[in-house]
Formats: structure tokens, C-alpha cells, sequence
């Protein structure tokens, strides 16, 4: 599916994005990514997750991380397979503030 | 508006979570950690000093002391990460609010701690440990915590705040 739809969980991802928030993803054939796309990956072991692109190989393959200092690190997640992205981030809905 | 809505759709059909996955739980804050950091700064800086009190120093003595340096050091360090992780994460506007010197106090520890690594005199140890205390006092002030000072229980037997949790 191109177009994906995910609720965030968990911090690491803050201040951008806050628990609760929404988000749009889209994946295209071929979809070129860019260091500093947010990405909804999934992840071997942590599972279906959402990060930054920090770093990408000359093989394609990828390096991400969190926004948040707590955040899971780049070292832990590993080296990520192109095809475990499953989009990247084309709109945020921001819970409101109140 | 939009995230009322979606909210409403999540309720119905459960939109699929992307998790910003942390190492470890949030909101949980404590100067305490750098509060042992800065005693064992102290603490580090006595073991050293009793290494200079000798004539001359064996090869044990010298591998201990290349050991005390580096140990004084990363916890010189560590002191200095635990205090910008409470107060890049914790310390927002009502803090600040409440505290408008903190930035400056965090910024005197920064250099405190970075003197503690460069030198090995007992009062740059000291001076490290005050400011740390004066820092967890304000946190815990934030937090509607009352504090009070103690000796602690174990060498280098120096002065800390404690949060009074009754």
C-alpha cells in the first residue's frame, strides 16, 4: 500500500512529534530517500517503528535515528534494509495543544 | 479538527502504532546520579593525593594511579551528562520561571566539572559537588519536594541533598 496512516507512541521522536500524533506516509516505487526524511521502518527486533534517516550507504542501506536523546540509538537499530521502510513521512496531525 | 477526526477513525478501526521507540522510561529525573558522580570526583581526588603522599611510586602504584585518573575523569564526565540530561529534557519555562539563574548554575557545573577533569584539587571536586547540590534542591523545588542536607554515609563524607520523601 503507498499510502500508510500511523499513530505515534513512545517519545523518542520529540519534540516533532509527540505521543498521539498522526502520521501519513507515502511509499513510491523506487521512492529516493533523503537524509532527514522521517520513516516508518519496520524493524527486526523493536518492531514497526518511526525515525529519522540519518545516514544513507552507497549500497542503499540506512541509518536512522531518534529526535529525542533518549531515543533508541543508531548503533542499536543497525544497519536498515531499504525495504524495511515501509514509507516516508508526507504529513503530520499534531494533536492540539490545549 | 483533522486529529479529532482521525482520532475518531483510530477508535474504530485502531490505526497501526509507529513507535518512537526509547532506551529507557521517560520522566524519570534524578540529580542523584550526579550527585554520586561529583563524590566520586572527591572521592577519586583523595585516593590520588594519598598516592602523592608516597616517595616513589611501585608500578602497581602507578597502574593504580593511571586507573584513578581515568576513573576521576569519566565521572568528572558522567556528572556533567546526568545534569544536561535533566536540564536539556526536564527544565522547561515554568523551571526557568521559577529558577531564571538555572542556565547559569548549569553552565558554572559544565565548567566546574571540566576542571575537575584537568585538575586533581580536592576544593575543584568540591566545588563541583556544591553546585550539583544547589542544582538538585532547585529540581526537587520544581518537583514540590523538600529537601535536606546530610553527610553522607561513606567516604569522601561530604555534604548532599537529599529529597525528604517522608
Amino acid at each position: 500500500m503507498p499510502i500508510g496512516l500511523y499513530r505515534v507512541n513512545g517519545l523518542s521522536m520529540s519534540p516533532g512529534l509527540a505521543p498521539g500524533d498522526y502520521v501519513v506516509t507515502l511509499k513510491r516505487w523506487k521512492s529516493r530517500y533523503r537524509i532527514g526524511d522521517i520513516v516508518v521502518a519496520q524493524h527486526p527486533q523493536f518492531g514497526r517503528i518511526i525515525k529519522r534517516i540519518r545516514a544513507i550507504q552507497p549500497d542503499g542501506m540506512l541509518w536512522l535515528e531518534g529526535t529525542h536523546p533518549d531515543s533508541t540509538s543508531t548503533d542499536k537499530m543497525g544497519l536498515m534494509r531499504r525495504e524495511w521502510i515501509q514509507g516516508r513521512v508526507i504529513r503530520s496531525i499534531f494533536q492540539s495543544t490545549m | 479538527m483533522i486529529h479529532a477526526l482521525l482520532r475518531g477513525i483510530d477508535r474504530l478501526v485502531s490505526v497501526p502504532a509507529a513507535s518512537a521507540h526509547c532506551d529507557i522510561p521517560c520522566k524519570i529525573y534524578d540529580p542523584s546520579a550526579a550527585q554520586i558522580a561529583a563524590l566520586s570526583v572527591i572521592r577519586f581526588m583523595d585516593l590520588i593525593n594519598e598516592l602523592g603522599q608516597k616517595d616513589s611510586l611501585t608500578l602497581a602504584d602507578q597502574a593504580l594511579l593511571a586507573r584513578l585518573v581515568e576513573q576521576k575523569e569519566s565521572h568528572a564526565e558522567k556528572a556533567k551528562h546526568e545534569i544536561r540530561i535533566i536540564w536539556g529534557d526536564y527544565i522547561k519555562q515554568p523551571q526557568r520561571d521559577a529558577y531564571p539563574d538555572i542556565d547559569a548554575l548549569v553552565h558554572s557545573i559544565m565548567l566546574a566539572g571540566s576542571a575537575c577533569k584537568q585538575g586533581i584539587e580536592r576544593d575543584k571536586g568540591e566545588k563541583l559537588l556544591t553546585l550539583i547540590n544547589e542544582f538538585a534542591a532547585a529540581f526537587w523545588d520544581t518537583k514540590g519536594v523538600t529537601t535536606f542536607t546530610a553527610t553522607c554515609p561513606y567516604p569522601p563524607s561530604e555534604t548532599v541533598v537529599y529529597p525528604k520523601l517522608d
